[in-house]
């Protein structure tokens, strides 16, 4: 009988020890597993959603807010950039693809996002370009929203005009307000601009499909103030893409600048160029060569009414600033796996002097003492294995759920496969287990067996 | 076989050293069966564990099987143990959590020889216990746990066996028909057999009975017990 067979069959023997000492051992690995599995993919799907746009506008502010809000969704918008840095930064040399965002609107707290129809040629590290699961993609490019833009501003300096004009006679403003709202709302309409292409969760969560209209509400954390007057159709559904995408509703901006409130009262209350015609930021990928896209960061930078802000270094260095929680949690874990370890030790302990005569009767069949030490240190190790191995499979079965959650919340596609890391832990706590069991293995290995025999007759 | 010469044994405790056992000559042909007699506490244990290798002499020569067991390490009595001896205990000392096939199995598994567990199995059945291999011993009676010890004692063909009062815990005629395997097994392996014992009636059977009393000078006066 080998002895792996005595050490297997020594746990059996006590399986309400063995399971409780295992599992205790579980929950400290698997705790330490899932921190690290949740931050790395968290960290790595972050990263790929960063990597769809390498340079992002917005209004001056922190750079890590308007990543978050422009890419991610998350947060609220620091203010809005002039439209013509918009048309100038698209021109500049290096761009090679850029997207204006306008956002303010929701629906069912999912994100309503007004932009160009080059929101859908970005191109998805690991993916391409994002795919319609359902529908088409309405089309509604630069120039239309120059086009359109030109009319709002148009627009808003007649209402500026009849501001002024009417003075006086505040009796007669709201109908001339109306009257200039109506006109666009109807230039918006005749163009088809009330269209929307909803991302694969936000399409699924709202069961919003091809052909269903809905109402886009102005306030992204409440849902109050609907714009009953701007029913938007959904033309097309997305195929999930594992960012934020997957949470977001596409429309054209020039349909968000006609909707009612949205010309004149665009103002944020977190700062920014106050240009109520302006846009929330603008996505963009930078070509890497030659300098390319230092060069326009900077050159931007330098700009008084705007930021460009690098998303991959803005996501890192938030993730350095989540690090020092997640050691914190880590150090926990550790400090659960040593607990679960000496309750190893002392599980094993409590047995030694019941079991001296085991052991005794081993010696007396030419077991070494050695042997014996080796049998208990083997059980030790041999419950942090596998409650090592268990905790860890319990981490990819954690993780896996609550990617799920996090992906429901954030499009953000988590991947918790147990890495080199969770390898290299369970081996650690295999060795300490090994070690901690030496504890009860010495009184083990000091059993006289004559002596032993002797009193156990 | 076997060849003890001038040895001393004594026992260390708190209290001070007790010597417990003094034996100036004694020998045991190769082959040969024999049956120390003696009252409790007169040595005959200790010197069962003396000739294992399981306890070492403090002087003298212990020779069993051309090695003086004095002279070895502890490592190197315990795999001479493991391959030359066979040792069956007064209460069989079965381990608990182990079939009795496993048991038997345990008798070889310190050897270094690869552990047959059909050779385990075929023993167990020629003692009449194919039918309970993977019986716990909490399962079987107790003179079936006499025929497992007996088998694991046997495992591996062993050149000396050794059993401490093999028929203490039996009735009598479970007693009778271990101690008529016993021999019997011990003859056809052609093994030197040594039995404690303190019942003349079981000390019949062997080829030669020897009083420990006579053979171990410390050893109390018959009718007195020691406390070694």
């Amino acid at each position: 009988m080998k002895l792996s067979q005595l050490v297997g069959r020594n746990l059996k023997r006590r399986p309400l020890a063995t399971v409780l000492t295992t599992l205790s051992v579980a929950l400290g690995v698997g705790l330490f597993s899932a921190i690290g599995a949740l931050r790395q993919a968290s960290e790595q799907a972050f990263e790929r959603t960063a990597g769809m746009s390498n340079l992002v506008l917005g209004a001056k502010g922190s750079p890590l807010e308007l990543t978050l809000n422009s890419l991610y969704h998350m947060g609220f918008s620091a203010g809005n950039i002039p439209y013509s840095a918009y048309q100038e930064y698209r021109e500049t040399a290096g761009v090679q693809w850029c997207a204006p965002t306008v956002v303010g609107d929701a629906y069912r707290g999912f994100r309503i996002v007004g932009t160009t129809d080059e929101i859908f040629e970005v191109e998805v590290p690991g993916l391409g370009k994002p795919q319609l699961r359902d529908g088409e993609a309405w089309s509604h490019g630069p120039e239309d929203l120059d086009a359109f833009h030109a009319e709002v501003v148009a627009h808003a300096e007649l209402d500026a005009h009849d501001h002024d004009h009417d003075h006086d006679h505040d009796h007669d403003h709201d109908h001339a307000h109306d009257h200039h709202d109506h006109t666009l709302e109807q230039l918006a309409e005749e163009l088809g601009l009330f269209v929307a292409v909803v991302g694969a969760t936000a399409a699924e969560e709202t069961g919003l499909k091809v052909g269903s209209t809905f109402v886009p509400a102005h306030d992204v954390m409440t849902g109050a103030d609907a714009h009953e007057d701007a029913p938007t159709r959904v033309v097309g559904i997305l195929e999930p893409t594992g960012t934020p995408m997957d949470r977001a509703i596409f429309i054209p901006a020039g349909a968000f600048y006609a909707i009612a409130g949205h010309q004149a009262t665009e103002q944020s209350s977190f700062g920014g160029t106050r240009d109520p015609h302006g846009v929330s930021a603008v996505l963009s990928y930078v070509t890497p060569k030659s300098g390319y896209h230092l060069r326009v960061r900077n050159a931007w930078n330098d700009r008084l009414d705007v930021q460009a802000a690098w998303p991959v270094i803005e996501v890192r260095k938030l993730f350095a600033v989540v690090g020092n929680i997640d050691a914190a949690l880590r150090i926990i874990a550790i400090l659960v796996v040593v607990v679960a370890l000496v309750g190893v030790l002392v599980a094993l302990s409590n047995t030694m002097a019941a079991r001296q005569r085991e052991f005794a009767v081993l010696r007396a069949l030419g077991a070494r003492r050695r042997t014996i030490l080796a049998l208990v240190v083997g059980e030790s190790a041999a419950i942090a294995l596998f409650g090592g191995i268990l905790g860890v499979g319990l981490s990819a079965l954690g993780a896996w759920v609550a990617a799920a959650q996090v992906r429901a919340m954030t499009g953000v596609s988590l991947s918790p496969l147990p890495g080199l890391a969770d390898l290299l832990f369970l081996l650690a706590v295999t060795a300490v287990g090994a070690l901690a069991g030496l504890v009860p293995a010495w009184r083990a290995y000091r059993t006289e067996a004559a002596r032993a025999l002797s009193s156990s007759l | 076989m076997i060849r003890l010469q001038d040895v001393e044994k004594s026992f260390r405790s708190q209290a001070g050293v007790t010597p417990v056992l003094r034996v100036p000559a004694f020998q045991v042909a190769a082959g040969e069966h024999v049956a120390l007699i003696g009252a409790s506490g007169s040595g005959k244990t200790t010197l069962l564990n003396l000739l294992s290798g399981l306890d070492r002499a403090d002087s003298g020569v212990v020779e069993v099987a051309g090695q003086d067991l004095t002279r070895l390490s502890e490592s190197e009595r315990d795999r001479f143990r493991a391959q030359a001896v066979g040792y069956m205990f007064q209460s069989f000392h079965l381990l608990d959590g182990f079939s009795a096939v496993e048991n038997v199995e345990l008798g070889e598994s310190f050897a270094g020889r690869k552990v047959d567990r059909g050779q385990a199995e075929r023993l167990l059945a020629s003692l009449e216990l194919g039918h309970r291999l993977d019986y716990k011993p909490s399962e079987l009676s107790i003179g079936q746990q006499a025929r497992v010890a007996l088998a694991r004692a046997l495992a591996g063909s062993p050149q000396l066996i050794l059993a401490d009062e093999p028929t203490g815990a039996l009735d009598g005629s479970t007693a009778e028909t271990i101690l008529t395997l016993l021999l019997a097994r011990a003859r056809e392996l052609g093994a030197t057999l040594v039995v404690a014992t303190h019942d003349p009636a079981v000390a019949a059977h062997f080829d030669r009975t020897v009083a420990v009393e006579e053979l171990n000078e410390l050893a109390p006066a018959a009718g007195q017990e020691a406390s070694a």
